[in-house]
């Protein structure tokens, strides 16, 4: 009898996804094949996403991720960035125990992967952070169908939508023509944000140096070092005049503090999601909020869990009560993992 | 209108007053008639509207969209003109479209 009941098949399909499956206080851990994804400690086997702070954590025994996320973590935590180092192509098979693991484009940033498991015929992806909008300096977003799609939700609220890039930049090069003689100093966060702005910016036509501030130089090499071309790059601590009309790119921290003062006049920018938010725009002080996100907006985060076809859906952290109601809506199963130490900010 | 809209933002943006100057001198310059009559009669307080804009727009919106969305990006955002303008949820009675595979679990 209880198997002609629609729900409670499901019920038992998603008590499998548990039973190899679960978030526990370091983060998500699969059982058979005694690894955690993105763990907050240090643990013996661990899969990276992607190489920002919150998701490349140091201190690991073995690592696994994208070619590109070793090379990022090994450039910003040196020999924090794990014991031994596993590098895979992505669409690269390994066999981890019981289950097979692979890494897909995820469109966050360079390097970024989803990581797909299979386990006895059940597939779980995890979405890692993603984005499907177009970015020239990373691979873009493969869907991929499985059973348990863990997403991320980082803007995971109706009022998330984002206009295409291109449209932002346009904004910031109509600011330049109103106000030629200042300088424009952009907030963005040092490893992918910096890098697409950078990118967007030749895109749209614009020529002339661009300036950075000194932090942002390490990664922005290894994004060169690996191909991307980036036209006239040069340091801020370089330049032997003040800048005038000229666009110089900093970490958001630096931003109005000291070092800013050597600017004329600067108007500040800031390049992230979350200047959706007029309030946020206002408490970062940014007069020229320029909404440039690197994560899926509600439409997309919706439209990727309708290309991956999963029956379930996990919700690892962000915005998630609304999307678990959305989606239960539309008739998932979803729930939220509330997994704790990802940090909204970086974006 | 678009350009409008972009000005108002800019303005509210913008802490210096010459900043603010510039803007509504390039506006003003560039766009037509009689979108900038009817912009400097807004920005001058001489349009003949009466009606309470916030709380005609926040009911307007609550009757359409779905509730629990709209309370959520409510709560988030704190301020409803912006969250209208914004919103992309789902409207309110409006056939929630089940993903198509769904009815092959169910």
């Amino acid at each position: 009898l209880a198997g002609n009941s629609p729900n409670i098949s499901i019920m038992a399909s998603s008590q499998k996804f548990e039973s190899w499956l679960r978030p526990e206080p370091s983060g998500l851990y699969c059982e058979p094949g005694d690894f955690y994804v993105d763990p907050l400690y240090p643990v013996e086997r661990a899969v990276i996403t992607h190489g920002h702070s919150d998701h490349a954590r140091p201190g690991h025994q073995a690592v696994l991720a994208t070619n590109e996320t070793v090379g990022i973590m090994k450039i910003r935590l040196g020999d924090g960035a794990g014991k031994t180092t596993h590098a895979l192509k992505y669409n690269e098979a390994v066999r981890l125990g019981e289950v097979d693991v692979r890494l897909v484009p995820a469109g966050h940033i360079l390097g970024s992967a989803q990581v797909v498991i299979d386990y006895k015929g059940q597939r779980a992806v995890i979405s890692g952070d993603y984005k499907r909008q177009f970015d020239p300096t990373c691979q873009a977003f493969e869907a991929v169908k499985c059973d348990l799609f863990i997403t991320e939700a980082t803007f995971g609220l109706p009022v998330f939508k984002f206009d295409p890039p291109g449209n932002e930049i346009k904004k910031l090069l109509a600011s330049l023509r109103a106000f030629p003689d200042q300088t424009h100093q952009i907030g963005v966060y040092g490893l992918g944000k910096c890098q697409r702005v950078i990118a967007l910016l030749r895109e749209a036509g614009y020529e002339k140096p661009i300036w950075l501030h000194g932090a942002l130089k390490a990664t922005t090499d290894y994004y060169s070092g690996c191909g991307a071309r980036f036209g006239d790059l040069r340091l801020v601590a370089d330049a032997t005049e003040i800048l005038g009309g000229e666009i110089v790119l900093c970490p958001p921290s630096a931003l109005g503090d000291r070092w800013s003062r050597r600017f004329t006049e600067p108007i500040l920018a800031l390049a992230s999601g979350w200047m959706r938010v007029r309030a946020r725009a206002r408490q970062r002080g940014a007069e020229l909020p320029l909404v440039i996100s690197d994560h899926a907006d509600w439409p997309n985060l919706l439209a990727t869990v309708a290309d991956t076809e999963a029956g379930e859906v996990w919700i690892t952290h962000g915005r998630e009560e609304a999307l678990v109601h959305e989606l239960a809506r539309l008739g998932l199963k979803a729930k939220a993992l509330s997994i704790i130490g990802r940090e909204e900010d970086l974006e | 209108m678009r350009e409008f809209a972009l000005l108002l933002d800019a303005l509210s943006n913008t802490p210096s007053r010459n900043g603010k100057l510039t803007l509504l001198r390039n506006y003003f310059r560039a766009s037509p008639d009689p979108d900038r009559g009817f912009a400097l009669a807004a920005l001058t307080d001489e349009m003949p509207v009466t009606i309470p804009l916030r709380r005609v727009l926040t009911e307007l919106s609550a009757s359409r969209f779905d509730p629990v969305l709209f309370k959520f990006s409510r709560d988030y955002v704190g301020d409803t003109r912006q969250r209208r303008f914004h919103f992309c949820g789902p409207i309110r009675g409006g056939k929630a479209r089940r993903f198509p595979w769904v009815k092959l679990l169910t």
